[in-house]
């Protein structure tokens, strides 16, 4: 879970490098991913993996859509107002988005059919799905770490964020690596989103539960740095996996961990603060 | 019909309550205070709680909502003094789902995701469930919180939070403390939310961590865009278009299992609708351009 979550966090740490904004439809485009992904139209509870090439395919074109609507609808026209309009913009399309994939796909939640192959280490079973989180998720998390801090794409980004007017006199179209920045953000929720549903299916209504935890990851990262984002996924994943191990010792409900990480977010937002004067556009 | 259309009234009465609650702070601070649909619920909760273990504390409960949604809005205007703008919202949903967190864990007392009825332990004369009964006893004491409120938000103190807003330094250099304004704003404003949210348990006399879902603080989103400018009476008429549109829903002839996306598609559409068209008016006490 811990490089899942990392890879959640990579979006909304991206758009809050770039526009300074909260994303809070990250959680739907996870949610989108994961029924693009398994196209789940079949009236079966239990879900098969489609094959790869159309997936993929399906991934891309959803996010880029989805990134044209987030772009062209949900941010630019709130650039230059306040931070909380695009805030409340971008719940009104985590809330419109959310509604469309239960009208299409349905409210029931959909098991993938799990794998029964894996790796057996010590006493502790890593399915074949689980690896590949393992594997794929910290190594994506690691790529956009490379492209947004080692590339002539990084430098782009970065001087369209702080410095528009400059980077537009250097020949960068600005609009065009925003648009990019946004549909990797999407992208990287998408993919999140099909980890995720490998270990706890489809449910349509995740998306602002998963939303928060991207948030988490991004505060605890320390809003901007992508490449501390690994360690913060790993450590809300260990954070998590504590309290359901302490709650099930002391014999109470495991979904007080969820209590935990909410908290956990107000004590690091607290932590951190930002003073009214801090925020200069 | 009669009493289907005196069932709106109260919940227009409710959301109203909500509404100026939420919109107040939100005109004169700008900031969000996302949970207040908590301090509602764990007003409505303490009051279902408070009144199955003794009945006879009929009052004692609902000035218990009072209280526990005023402790509620003293810890918010604690985040105050260290965070804002998008942050402090944030911290404020935060909130919100730690409360809906702790009422769907918690099974002993609030029964976890099922809910807990009133009926079982409290006898019915001590319910409002009829209308005729909440207009006799909620409402009138909904209307006199509610003018306090905008008498607390009147004048001097308006234009203190205005002045907070907008020139904190000059602000801080007249001696005036910022901070103890905004956190007595966002007491006054838990509280009455808290005391609402008792009424709503004495009339609905079931409660479910539903009935405080994020649809919920969309609707009251909905409200404070649409009735930034004028927030109390634009907070009645906001509270009506919230009400009485996803309402016309219903005469659609679709199937239940549609109905309820569809209701929360339109009340996004709304909301993008309204944020959009007011977008240049929401204030900022954060950001400066």
């Amino acid at each position: 879970m811990g490089s899942i979550y990392a890879l959640l966090g990579v979006g909304p740490t991206l758009l809050y490098r770039v526009f300074g904004i909260y994303n809070f439809a990250h959680g739907a485009f996870v949610c989108l991913g994961a029924y693009l992904f398994f196209f789940a139209f079949s009236s079966d509870s239990t879900l098969l993996p489609p094959s790869f090439t159309e997936a993929c395919t399906r991934i891309f074109i959803g996010s880029f859509i989805g990134a044209v609507v987030l772009v062209r609808l949900g941010i630019r026209p709130f650039l230059r107002a306040a931070p909380l309009a695009c805030l409340v913009s971008t719940l009104a399309w985590a809330s419109i988005f959310e509604a469309l994939i239960v009208m299409v796909w349905g409210i029931q939640v959909r098991i993938v059919d799990p794998s029964f192959e894996g790796l057996e280490i010590g006493v502790v079973f890593v399915t074949r799905e689980q690896m590949l989180s393992i594997i794929v998720a910290p190594l994506i998390c690691l790529l956009f770490g490379w492209l947004f801090s080692r590339t002539r794409f990084s430098r782009q980004v970065w001087s369209v964020a702080d410095f528009r007017e400059g980077a537009e006199m250097l020949g960068v179209v600005p609009e065009r690596i925003l648009f990019f920045t946004v549909w990797l953000s999407v992208l990287s929720g998408c993919i999140a989103g099909i980890f995720l549903s490998y270990e706890g299916g489809l449910d349509p209504t995740l998306g602002v539960a998963f939303s928060f935890k991207s948030f988490i990851v991004m505060v605890l990262a320390g809003r901007k740095n992508l490449i501390r984002i690994l360690p913060a996924g790993f450590f809300l994943a260990f954070l998590e996996s504590i309290t359901v191990y302490m709650t099930s010792l002391s014999g109470v409900r495991s979904t007080y961990r969820d209590m935990l990480v909410y908290a956990f977010l107000i004590i690091l937002l607290y932590r951190q603060g930002m003073p009214r004067t801090d925020r200069q556009v | 019909m009669t009493a289907y259309l005196l069932h709106l009234v109260v919940l227009w009465i409710l959301s109203s309550t909500l509404g100026i609650c939420f919109t107040l702070p939100f005109a004169c601070m700008a900031e969000m205070n996302l949970s207040l649909i908590a301090a509602y619920g764990l007003g409505a909760y303490t009051c279902g709680i408070f009144l199955i273990a003794s009945p006879e504390w009929w009052m004692v409960s609902i000035l218990a909502s009072g209280a526990v949604g005023s402790l509620l809005g003293l810890a918010i205007g604690g985040l105050l003094q260290r965070i804002r703008g998008d942050q402090f919202a944030l911290a404020c949903l935060a909130i919100h789902f730690l409360f809906i967190s702790l009422v769907t864990s918690g099974e002993t007392l609030s029964g976890g995701g099922r809910g807990i009825s009133l009926r079982e332990g409290v006898p019915s004369s001590l319910l409002l469930e009829s209308p005729d009964q909440f207009f006799l006893y909620a409402a009138p004491c909904l209307c006199a919180l509610l003018s306090l409120v905008a008498l607390y938000f009147s004048g001097s103190r308006w234009r203190a939070l205005c002045a907070a807003r907008d020139h904190l330094h000059s602000f801080e250099l007249l001696g005036r403390r910022p901070f103890s304004y905004e956190c007595a704003a966002m007491v006054v404003t838990s509280t009455v939310a808290g005391v609402a949210g008792a009424f709503f348990a004495l009339y609905l006399a079931f409660l479910a961590p539903t009935a405080f879902s994020l649809q919920e603080v969309s609707a009251i989103l909905l409200i404070a865009v649409v009735a930034m400018k004028k927030p109390i009476s634009g907070s009645f008429l906001a509270a009506s278009i919230v009400l009485l549109l996803p309402e016309a829903l219903r005469f659609i002839p679709l199937p239940p299992e549609q109905l309820g996306p569809l209701r929360q598609l339109f009340f996004g559409v709304l909301l993008y609708f309204f944020i959009y068209s007011s977008r240049d008016k929401v204030r900022s006490s954060t950001r400066v351009v």
